[in-house]
């Protein structure tokens, strides 16, 4: 085997050689070998090696999803069943004609949204207006074809084939598929988010899969029971009695080898409109980063032969949500490498046909939308100057050239051999993918080497109040970042460091906001790490990479806040210790004694905690504890800080507490004098109480970060069932062997949020097949939002349990690093 | 005397699955009288009786009690098949024709007629209402001419793409002017202000001439195409150019038939000898049928080995397999996502055939809803008698759990018989680890499992 420790981008380029050899050892099949996959199928119940998989006549059809590159373009193309009528989509109101042919049809100009002084969009389009206004919408006028066919078969097979007037076998983008593949299998390059592979994804070798726009269950499961039912089919794989065995054999195999790939990205609840339901699924493939460089999606009705202003207004209402669904969930990482184009079989005649509809006519304008778009208004109107009823509109841009477009200018070339010739390239792209509008490029992608822990006397390293850190002075507003150099700074070595444990505070919201922290010169991800609000100052523990500037970006979402960060230790390859994870055991709790001695802390009393030795921390060796730190029953506001006991206690908080409050947060400390930390508290008196999750020293598993990923919403049933954790409900949440993080994980680094709390209670996560530690998380104030940082060793089968012992409330986990041995 | 296997392959294929009984009065013939036997349907092969309010729930006890006579109450299901064949090429949608009184009516129309003349029952199903408004003929008036019935009659329904011209679809759009609907009532309507009996060349023929019968116009366009029509120079299928078009829709029709049944590429030789019956038969469909259900090439070994089962014919097997009756809440709502879902064809041009159905969602689909038969085989099974209830008898749990505990082959030679099916050794194989491996309590698994097999999934 190789080194399965071996990063993303050396892979890739090992590919870029493999790929031409004999044995079609492709990208995919790499990145599965190296355990980068998620394709668990293939290697269930077998041992499968680099060697078997070299062996000509080996079918494993079970390609691991991995990353695209930096520079890949993704195209999702949106396919309007049934012949759009264009001239209602893009209105020519300045064309009297349009008014006389379309007739009570017709839209009035002052209700269209006007593109320029000619034309206005649909009213129902505001999301188009939003991109146009952002000069990312190109407007293809006039694209249709030569001799037009006014079936909807033969023309929607012309169109879908990018060959007309011919019904071809195959299809535009499955004949991309063919030239990037070659002979290589790939269950993740291309899909239709649907029932069934269309024409314009069957390529003459290649052809893409089908993701239905649900969960997929049967294959997903990982009990020991699920497994040999899934190894049973898997064995009645088959052509003995003619190539549909075969077909049929292997497609049972490879849904389930999808299944277990894609049950983890697609919640469980999603839009009711079909097509908002199908965008959403096709986002969330993009952000899983599967592989998927052409998603195709479609719906219907658009023939209107009647009722079409009630009809056609409904359609391009749900265009305009599903388009909106899409770009909002679509991360940022990928918003500069994401193109969306429309097609439909045809347009309706200009003349409208007394039953309120319109008939089949031919050419139509068409939507090309993306950040490194070149917005602007391409091809012609067709006239309709002269057109009697059965007369239709002539055509201005072919629809090949308008494939030779996208291809040429997002899909890396080659248009004449997908399209058998060269049509004209209409320039609709500004930048080709990966290039932000800034010119800064999408960075790459980095799952953090492995690295040990080196703890630091806790220093405060940047604070918005006051400037300390360099940054600039003043709260952060909506959408505001600030980037905070940790490299060199406050112990951390200048280079080396690949990540930090540092306790970001968020001070005077001034309304519910999230932040999101992320390293340096890398895209912001979907996640969020602290929810703050008005009135009282919210910390959370955040262990992050750092970025190739040395530095960590804080994201403030809503209003405005103060930001606070304070370093509590770095990681690095070369010098520091590893983590052993232990399952969660109490340390101490003032109520009752247990660890520390009985009664509330006074305001700047230190007390000593002897740490070494207890709660499944050795007796020697351990030079840092991971502690989960909450204070109850406070009588008034104040802060709780931790120190290494026989160290000055610096100016740093670890948690901020309000009269009454129970609140926790995660402590990754360094232990001081005999292995004991000193707590102490400013404000006046407070129970506190703390629980062990790890420690480090000379043995353990070290720490791999990566771009932090959302495993768990319940609120949407992402990664478990749409339903509140809660009383009579723990939830498992398998992490080992999902998303980036391999099946040999044995911790992870979880945000874990809970929001809509319903009562008092508090969340605790645990290695699943364990007992329920006595142990607490999260503790919960219903209508309060909080996060809270976990790092928990993984139990039985790569997973963790969350359970909620008296109020039910959703919860939400995003995974920022993972401990491997 | 035919092989038992072309028996097996010739019901399989007319009757949805080689029921033991069938099997057993046919083997010993020859394939000719089997064929004679398989097409001899009863006259009235009866009618869904609603008992549902609600229009929706009309659509779905159609829809069981349909999918019933093809597993069980048909004596001769080929009156069903057939009666499938015909909804997916002359096909309507329940969600646009808005009443499952207009379906049944369409729907029984194949089964009485499916096997009676093509001419006749295109002309019946013409005009009921639930065609009219698929395909916007009750729109279609002098005035505000709406093609789109006209078209897809010749298109999709009996010429096929290229042997006509845009003239043609005008005549005959102007031929169908005038029948239309009542929304109120379901009723159809002849409305003759609405009608363009101006004469009009179709397919080189006169027609919408007689001003005495002005309700006819509609069906001489069918006439004509099944009569002395001619397929015009400005056609866009050259090769037809000329010809009469009674000898395309014969061609069109039998490769339908072909593709349908066979599910390979149809042998010229055979579209031919089709093609050549109907002509001389006058478009009469049992014995149209006959010609390819006794020609050698049906039963060579690509075409036994050349249809995937469509999701109808899976759930039929399914059905059959188990003993599930489809009011026993089998799920026909994921047979949408296997790809077909009786009286919602995706669009005019029906379903499609093999690859189709062969993806990794429609297969997720099919898993979805062969976990669901195993587990509805097991309604009685932890709370009721005790017993699992399959086509060919009952296996207690007791047995499953204990008796058969030492012997994993006897066990799964025991539930392939009770579910009247043979499967190859691989799969066979297969079940025989997984017996062998299983736990007692996940053990009646093997009846999903058995369900999973590529041979279950293959007609």
């Amino acid at each position: 085997m190789l080194d399965s420790d071996i990063t993303t981008a050396d892979a890739l380029e090992h590919l870029h050689r493999s790929e031409s050899d004999a044995h079609h050892l492709d990208r995919r099949r790499f990145l599965q070998l190296i355990g980068m996959g998620a394709g668990a199928g293939l290697l269930t119940g077998s041992s499968s090696t680099l060697l078997d998989l070299l062996t000509p006549g080996y079918d494993a059809s079970a390609w691991a999803a991995g990353p695209i590159g930096q520079n890949d373009g993704v195209l999702l193309v949106i396919a309007m069943y049934g012949g759009n009528d264009g001239l209602n989509t893009v209105v020519p109101f300045n064309d009297g004609n349009y008014y006389t042919q379309h007739g009570t049809l017709a839209i009035p100009a002052n209700q269209t949204l006007a593109l320029d002084g000619n034309v206005g969009l649909n009213p129902a389009l505001t999301e188009v207006k939003r991109f146009w206004d952002r000069g990312q919408v190109a407007v293809v006028q006039g694209i249709g074809y030569a001799n037009p066919d006014l079936s909807h078969f033969n023309s929607m097979a012309y169109w879908m084939a990018g060959r007309p007037n011919a019904i071809a076998s195959s299809g535009w983008l499955g004949r991309w598929l063919d030239g990037k593949l070659g002979a290589t299998k790939d269950l993740y390059m291309g899909a239709e988010v649907g029932s069934s592979v269309p024409l314009h994804l069957i390529g003459t070798q290649q052809r893409g899969t089908v993701v239905p726009p649900g969960r997929p269950s049967f294959g997903a499961g990982t009990d020991a029971n699920d497994l040999r039912l899934y190894q049973t089919v898997r064995s009645m794989r088959t052509a003995v009695n003619g190539p549909w065995f075969g077909s049929v054999s292997q497609a049972f195999v490879d849904q389930m080898d999808m299944a277990a790939t894609l049950a983890p990205v697609i919640p469980e609840t999603l839009p009711d409109i079909d097509i908002v339901a199908r965008l959403e699924v096709a986002a969330r493939l993009i952000n899983a980063n599967l592989g998927f460089r052409v998603l195709t999606a479609g719906w219907g009705d658009f023939d209107n032969h009647r009722d079409q202003p009630t009809n056609h207004a409904t359609r391009m209402q749900e265009l305009n949500a599903g388009l909106r669904r899409f770009f909002e969930l679509l991360e940022p990482a990928f918003a500069s490498r994401v193109t969306v184009m429309t097609f439909s079989e045809f347009g309706r005649t200009s003349w409208d046909n007394d039953g309120a509809g319109t008939d089949h006519g031919t050419s139509a304008p068409h939507f090309v939308i993306g950040a490194n778009v070149k917005g602007g208004m391409y091809g012609l109107q067709p006239s309709m100057a002269g057109l009697d009823r059965w007369d239709r509109m002539e055509h201005h841009v072919d629809f090949r050239s308008y494939y030779a477009s996208i291809l040429e200018g997002w899909m890396g070339g080659g248009s004449s051999d997908v399209l058998g010739g060269s049509f004209e390239n209409l320039g609709l792209f500004a930048r080709g993918p990966g290039v932000n509008p800034d010119g800064t490029t999408v960075p790459p992608v980095v799952v953090g080497p492995p690295s040990t822990f080196v703890p630091l006397a806790p220093e405060r390293i940047a604070d918005t109040r006051n400037g300390i850190g360099g940054v600039p002075i003043g709260k952060l507003g909506p959408g505001g970042k600030i980037r905070v150099r940790v490299a060199g700074v406050a112990g951390v070595p200048a280079t080396g460091a690949t990540a930090v444990a540092i306790n970001v505070t968020i001070v005077e919201a001034s309304e519910s906001m999230f932040a999101t922290v992320f390293p340096g010169a890398s895209a912001r991800p979907g996640t969020s790490n602290i929810n703050g609000g008005p009135g009282r100052p919210v910390p959370n523990l955040v262990v992050m990479g750092v970025g190739t500037d040395g530095c960590i970006e804080v994201y403030n979402s809503h209003g405005n806040s103060h930001c606070l960060v304070d370093m509590f230790g770095y990681f690095c390859e070369t010098a520091g210790d590893r983590m052993t994870s232990v399952p969660p055991s109490r340390l101490f709790d003032t109520r009752s004694g247990e660890g520390i001695r009985v009664g509330k802390l006074h305001h700047l009393e230190p007390v000593e905690i002897q740490v070494a030795g207890l709660a499944g921390v050795p007796p020697s060796g351990a030079t840092a504890v991971v502690l989960n730190l909450t204070v109850t029953e406070p009588s008034a506001p104040g802060f709780l800080r931790i120190t290494p006991t026989g160290r000055t206690p610096a100016e740093t908080s670890n948690v901020n507490f309000f009269a009454n409050d129970t609140v926790p947060n995660l402590v990754i400390c360094q232990l001081g004098d005999g292995g004991r930390i000193t707590l102490d508290s400013a404000g006046e008196s407070t129970h506190a109480l703390g629980d062990v999750f790890g420690y480090f020293g000379a043995s353990g598993s070290r720490l791999k970060t990566m771009p932090p990923e959302r495993l768990l919403d319940t609120r949407i049933g992402l990664g478990s069932s749409t339903e509140p954790v809660g009383p009579d409900r723990t939830l498992q949440l398998g992490v080992g062997g999902r998303a980036r993080i391999p099946a040999e994980a044995t911790a992870v680094v979880l945000n874990v949020t809970a929001t809509n709390v319903s009562g008092h209670s508090f969340v605790t996560v645990w290695p699943s097949g364990g007992d329920r530690p006595g142990t607490s998380n999260l503790n919960l104030v219903p209508g309060q939002t909080i996060a809270n940082l976990v790092i928990c060793r993984l139990g039985a089968g790569g997973a963790l349990s969350i359970g909620n012992q008296l109020a039910a409330c959703d919860v939400i986990a995003d995974a920022l690093g993972y401990f491997v041995d | 005397m035919a092989a038992q296997a072309d028996i097996e392959h010739l019901l399989r294929r007319t009757e949805f699955v080689a029921r033991p009984a069938r099997l057993a009065a046919l083997v010993g013939g020859t394939i000719d009288a089997a064929v004679d036997d398989i097409l001899a349907t009863p006259g009235n092969p009866g009618s869904v009786t609603f008992t549902a309010t609600s229009n929706w729930e009309r659509g779905m006890e159609l829809t069981y009690y349909w999918f019933d006579r093809m597993a069980f109450d048909s004596p001769k299901p080929l009156q069903e098949k057939i009666s499938f064949f015909w909804h997916g090429l002359l096909c309507s949608e329940f969600g646009k024709v808005g009443a499952a009184e207009l379906m049944r009516e369409q729907i029984d129309t194949f089964r009485f007629d499916g096997l009676g003349n093509l001419r006749a029952l295109v002309k019946k199903i013409a005009t009921q209402v639930a065609m009219l408004r698929y395909l916007d003929n009750n729109q279609n008036r002098r005035t505000s001419p709406n093609q789109n019935f006209a078209r897809e009659l010749m298109e999709l329904f009996l010429l096929g793409v290229g042997n006509y011209t845009e003239a043609d679809v005008e005549a005959a759009t102007a031929a169908w002017t005038g029948h239309t609907d009542d929304w109120e009532t379901d009723a159809y309507i002849w409305n003759a202000g609405w009608h363009d009996a101006t004469p009009k060349s179709f397919l080189g023929r006169t027609i919408n001439a007689n001003p005495l019968d002005v309700t006819n116009h509609a069906y001489e366009t069918i006439d004509v195409m099944l009569g002395n029509g001619i397929v015009p120079a400005g056609a866009t299928n050259v090769a037809n150019r000329g010809r009469q078009t009674r000898l395309v829709v014969a061609e069109f029709i039998s490769r339908k038939m072909w593709t349908f049944f066979a599910g390979t590429s149809p042998p010229s030789s055979v579209i031919a000898a089709m093609r050549d019956n109907a002509i001389t038969n006058d478009f009469s469909i049992r014995p149209w049928l006959k010609v390819m259900l006794t020609s050698s090439e049906f039963y060579a070994v690509d075409v036994k080995q050349g249809l995937v089962r469509s999701p109808v014919d899976t759930m039929v097997a399914l059905l059959a397999a188990t003993g599930l009756r489809a009011t026993d809440n089998v799920p026909i709502w994921l047979m949408e996502g296997m790809g077909q879902q009786p009286l919602f064809p995706p669009n005019v041009s029906g379903w499609k055939h093999n690859d189709y159905y062969v993806n990794a969602s429609a297969m997720a689909q099919r898993a979805a809803c062969a976990q669901s038969f195993g587990w509805r085989t097991m309604r009685e099974y932890w709370e009721g008698d005790g017993l699992i209830h399959l086509a060919g008898g009952t296996i207690s749990k007791t047995e499953i759990e204990f008796t058969y505990g030492t012997k994993p082959v006897e066990l799964v030679d025991r539930i392939l018989s009770l579910m009247q099916i043979t499967l190859s050794a691989t799969s066979r194989n297969a079940l025989l680890t997984y017996s062998s491996n299983s736990q007692w309590w996940e053990r009646q698994r093997l009846i999903f499992l058995a369900l999973m097999a590529p041979e279950f999934h293959v007609a």
